[in-house]
């Protein structure tokens, strides 16, 4: 697939001259499933409009296969784009929902019933073609969606928020569906979403936004391994944030424990902030040589784990967790919490 | 009796009562003058159209055999159509915009000049119009001032002087009806299809138009209804001289003093009326049934 | 939902039986208060169907007023028109009707009496009736029974602006004039003053309006000039906004309001067409089954008198009808009245015409109608 190569270039967004959203660069490569994530009011759904060419930029360019398409109206972008609440037609049932934008791209007639029955045959949806969306059910209805926006062939799929409304069980499956079909078909994806969990686990690369503009992209496991700031680490996978005083030997003083400083990362001696995936903070019996002491606030049995909140001292409160086999710590109780020097994320660097 | 039924039914009750009461009322205030005007209808009358004694149609026979008053009907029906359809295109960019605009300042001034009509009385709605068209009103003014004529034009006499103050008084019903569908209309549909490739022109003829067809036929079915019985408007705009049936029952009643002969041209308009109304609800249910079989 | 059924049927036979129940409570009679012997009209309250506008307010100041101060009573108007008025009395027909006492004109005269909504007249019963002028008491004699009294009199005759036009017109085909032509203002038969002026037009080419070769005659005259008439006044306030605004130079119009709008400064003056005006009468019946018969008579008798007459013809600029009359010098000069004056008026036989009405204004709309 060789079309399909996203272009934003020092883009800035707004609406009645405040600006919302500044881009210095990003670039979407042909056929990638790029996560566009960020909380709500960061811009990432008027980034989305503005790739569809409902919002006009204040200032910057949008190219696709290099050609400037910043101008261009909404119907001649060859954007398909999927709606958070699908915006079904209601008075079209499925079929003449996915004929609509075959019938005003003037598609002859022969092609259309074979590209829209492609098309529901793959979202599976060959025996509802005479159903209104009224008689869908929320998952139908966003496969429904997906189809009609593909039936097109757009350059480019832009799906807004689309699993949002769809129930937790659904919602997982959806996006292994969403992921093999987006590999079936190659077409460039960009989807928004303010779930670091789905953003992680569909796409190749994620763009994490923040206040207005670009806080940090790379592939999940980058952005879930080295994050690079504080909201970052925060925002992808709910970190605990600790402090650290890094001495000039060398070592850091972490939770009351000294830990090694990795060389190479810019990190200079001083106070500095440390992130701890709850995952990696282990609790375990108190006084067991080499851990914290800390005092249980809450449990929560989450299946093969449990879920403490601990508290270490007056101002320093974690997630931490342990083995669901075992029996739980009660709250009031006191515990010890163990961490491999490997698992401190150290933030603040200057690489 | 009514505790032990009260008591079986105790939560359906009170709504009930909030249903029959104001059936009632239609039924005290419409459906038994009704039968009252039907039932003078049917007696026949002397000289000088004083209701008589005993049944018969000859009221129904004499407005189906007097040329004035069978065409009477059928020029309230071609002026209503006519009513109907110019509110109908004329109301659809002033409910979009009322609908679409988003300045609250705007919407606000349109509105009020939508509903002015309705704020003011009819008498001084018509005396507005005569203002407006007479002959030193300020379209003459202004047609003299182009020199496009010399001297004033007559106006008041034009049946198109009648017609344009009908539109003005029953565009607001249509407007109203068509801005509640519109505005029900989900802004995601528009961008849908824009997105899809359709230009402005598609996207209203084949998104707009069709899911406002509820608010369409409701606004047709009223304006179509209050254009077939209008009166006071063309007999004091236009002087009586057009051939309505509105003015024909009026001049019946209150001139002529044929009641039982007004009366059934009432009952051979409201036939009228309640068909074309009933064909008008079935292009609606056709046009939308679609939608609403889920 | 067959289920919600049987309480919804149950609903409705509750709510009419409490209904009926409030209905019979309020059927108990209402009873009649007894009459005072020595004040008979104090407390009593008379209907009276009269014009609103300038009209009701001088018959409020001419005879209401006397009317209450020695009688005791009240006198309550009910504004509208005599078709309305007829209306309500027919509505009421067999009951108590809706007023005591009520003003017609002669085109409602022979329906309302056809209809038996009005009484004879007890002449005797009416003092003064022997002053009031011979012509207008035989306006509403029908069948040779008297049935009303007449107040008020007009003449329908021609109107015109002064600015606009040059010689003043002198009869009614004048309406027809070239010079006048695009500007004149022709009343439709569904307005009394219509009929008035189509008389006017017969009478003056030697013709009788109940005769249908001339009006036919008419009619062919008044469709040759149908581009001359610019405005068709199916009332009397739409005649004289047309002259206001500039519609109509010259159109039919009552004397009465004519003078009043000229001595309101309109630049407006009025013409007796020279062979003959129409008359305009305005008359006063009691009602069918009024409760208040005497009452009635004697505010008949404030209405036939000279004593309060002419104030009334002050306010309205319309003459009345008691030949002993003293009215000011203005109007002794720009109305007719008196004995005489209406000798060689038209008076159009509704009784004759009523019935031919519908077909004469089927006949004008189809020479005018759009």
């Amino acid at each position: 697939m060789t079309q399909g190569l996203v272009e934003v270039r020092d883009l800035a967004l707004g609406y009645h001259g405040e600006t919302v959203l500044k881009l210095d660069e990003l670039t979407v490569a042909a056929g990638e499933f790029v996560s566009v994530l960020g909380p709500s009011g960061c811009g990432k759904t008027t980034l989305l409009n503005a790739l569809a060419g409902f919002v006009t930029p204040d200032a910057g360019r949008i190219l696709v296969d290099g050609q400037d398409v910043t101008h261009v109206a909404p119907q001649h972008r060859q954007m398909g784009l999927v709606f958070q609440n699908y915006a079904l037609f209601p008075h079209l049932n499925v079929e003449k929902n996915l004929h609509y934008g075959l019938k005003a791209r003037k598609v002859p007639r022969d092609e259309r019933e074979t590209r829209v029955r492609d098309a529901l045959k793959l979202v599976g949806l060959e025996d509802f073609r005479a159903r209104f969306p009224g008689q869908l059910s929320g998952g139908q209805q966003q496969r429904v969606a997906i189809a009609r926006a593909l039936v097109t062939r757009p350059k480019v799929l832009l799906l807004d928020e689309p699993l949002s409304n769809l129930d937790a069980k659904l919602r997982r499956q959806m996006r292994h569906e969403l992921r093999e079909l987006q590999r079936e078909i190659g077409t460039t994806t960009i989807f928004v979403t303010h779930d670091q969990a789905e953003a992680l686990a569909m796409s190749d690369r994620v763009v994490l936004l923040a206040g207005g503009g670009l806080e940090q992209h790379g592939t999940p496991q980058e952005l879930y391994r080295t994050p690079r700031t504080t909201f970052t680490a925060d925002f992808i996978g709910a970190a605990n944030i600790v402090k650290a005083t890094i001495g000039t030997d060398g070592r850091a003083d972490v939770l009351k424990r000294s830990v090694a400083v990795p060389e190479g990362q810019g990190l200079e001696a001083g106070t500095s902030e440390v992130a701890l995936r709850p995952e990696a903070v282990t609790v375990t019996a108190a006084e067991t040589p080499g851990t914290v002491a800390a005092e249980v606030m809450s449990v929560a049995f989450g299946g093969d784990r449990y879920e403490y909140r601990v508290r270490v001292d007056a101002e320093t409160t974690l997630l931490a967790s342990a083995s669901g086999r075992e029996d739980a710590y009660a709250p009031g109780a006191t515990v010890g919490l163990a961490f491999e020097d490997a698992s401190v994320i150290w933030l603040g660097g200057s690489s | 009796m009514s505790i032990a039924l009260a008591t079986r039914a105790p939560r359906l009750r009170r709504g009930q009562v909030a249903a029959i009461v104001p059936t009632l009322f239609m039924i005290g205030a419409f459906v038994v003058p009704l039968i009252g005007l039907a039932m003078l209808s049917l007696r026949p009358t002397n000289d000088l159209n004083t209701p008589q004694p005993g049944w018969t149609f000859e009221q129904y026979q004499q407005v189906w055999d007097t040329g004035y008053l069978r065409s009477s009907v059928l020029d309230s029906l071609w002026l209503s159509i006519r009513v109907t359809l110019t509110c109908a295109v004329v109301a659809y960019p002033v409910a979009w915009f009322l609908v679409r605009t988003s300045s609250r300042w705007a919407r606000t001034a349109v509105f009020a000049i939508v509903l002015s009509p309705l704020l003011t009385s009819e008498v001084v709605r018509s005396f507005g119009w005569r203002v407006v068209m007479g002959g030193q009103g300020p379209v003459n003014a202004a047609l003299q001032a182009l020199q496009i004529t010399d001297d004033s034009i007559p106006l008041l006499r034009s049946g198109w002087t009648v017609f344009l103050a009908i539109v003005h008084v029953l565009l607001p019903f249509a407007i109203i009806t068509l801005t509640a569908s519109l505005g029900a209309i989900d802004d995601a549909l528009l961008r849908a299809s824009a997105n899809l490739g359709a230009s402005r022109t598609r996207t209203f003829f084949t998104v707009v138009l069709p899911l406002s067809v509820p608010g369409l036929t409701a606004g047709l079915m009223v304006v179509f209804s209050l254009a077939m019985g209008i009166y006071v408007t063309p007999l004091l705009v236009g002087g009586a001289t057009m051939s309505l049936a509105g003015l024909q029952i009026q001049n019946m009643a209150m001139v002529v003093f044929d009641q039982p002969g007004a009366a059934a041209l009432s009952f051979v308009l409201l036939t009228v009326t309640l068909v074309a109304c009933a064909l008008i609800a079935l292009f609606g249910s056709l046009t939308s049934r679609r939608r609403t079989r889920g | 939902m067959p289920s919600s059924r049987f309480p919804r049927r149950a609903g409705l036979l509750a709510t009419g039986l409490s209904l009926a129940l409030a209905l019979a409570a309020c059927g108990g009679g209402s009873s009649d208060e007894a009459a005072d012997p020595n004040a008979p009209f104090k407390g009593k309250t008379l209907k009276v169907a009269a014009y609103a506008g300038s009209w009701g307010e001088s018959l409020t100041k001419a005879f209401v007023e006397p009317f209450e101060e020695n009688t005791g009573a009240t006198v309550e108007l009910v504004p509208g028109d005599p078709a309305s008025w007829l209306t309500g009395l027919r509505s009421a027909q067999g009951g108590t009707p809706p007023y005591d006492v009520v003003a017609f004109t002669p085109n409602v005269i022979p329906n309302a009496v056809d209809a038996g909504v009005v009484q004879a007249l007890d002449t005797a019963k009416v003092e003064n009736f022997g002053e009031l002028n011979e012509v207008l008491v035989e306006q509403s004699n029908i069948g040779g029974q008297q049935y009303g009294v007449p107040l008020s009199v007009g003449s329908t005759g021609i109107a015109y602006r002064t600015d606009k036009v040059k010689t003043a017109p002198k009869d009614w085909s004048d309406l027809l004039d070239p010079a006048t032509c695009g500007h004149a203002g022709l009343n439709p038969l569904t307005f009394n003053m219509g009929v008035e002026y189509l008389a006017g037009l017969i009478r003056e080419n030697g013709g009788d309006i109940q005769n249908q070769a001339d009006v036919d005659a008419a009619f062919a005259e008044l469709a040759a000039a149908k581009d001359c008439f610019s405005a068709f006044p199916a009332d009397a306030p739409s005649v004289e906004s047309g002259l206001q605004n500039g519609d109509t130079w010259i159109s039919a119009h009552w004397d009465g309001r004519a003078f009043v709008m000229q001595n309101n400064g309109d630049p407006v003056d009025y013409a007796y067409p020279a062979s003959g005006s129409v008359g305009a009468l305005t008359s006063f019946f009691v009602a069918e089954n009024t409760e208040e018969q005497d009452l009635a008579y004697e505010f008949l008798n404030y209405l036939a008198s000279s004593e309060y007459q002419p104030t009334f013809s002050e306010g309205t600029w319309y003459a009345t009808s008691n030949d002993s009359n003293e009215y000011p010098a203005k109007f002794e000069e720009q109305i007719k009245h008196g004995k005489g004056a209406y000798d060689d008026f038209q008076w159009i036989d509704y009784q004759a015409l009523s019935p031919k009405l519908a077909d004469l204004q089927a006949q004008w709309q189809k020479t005018f109608g759009s």
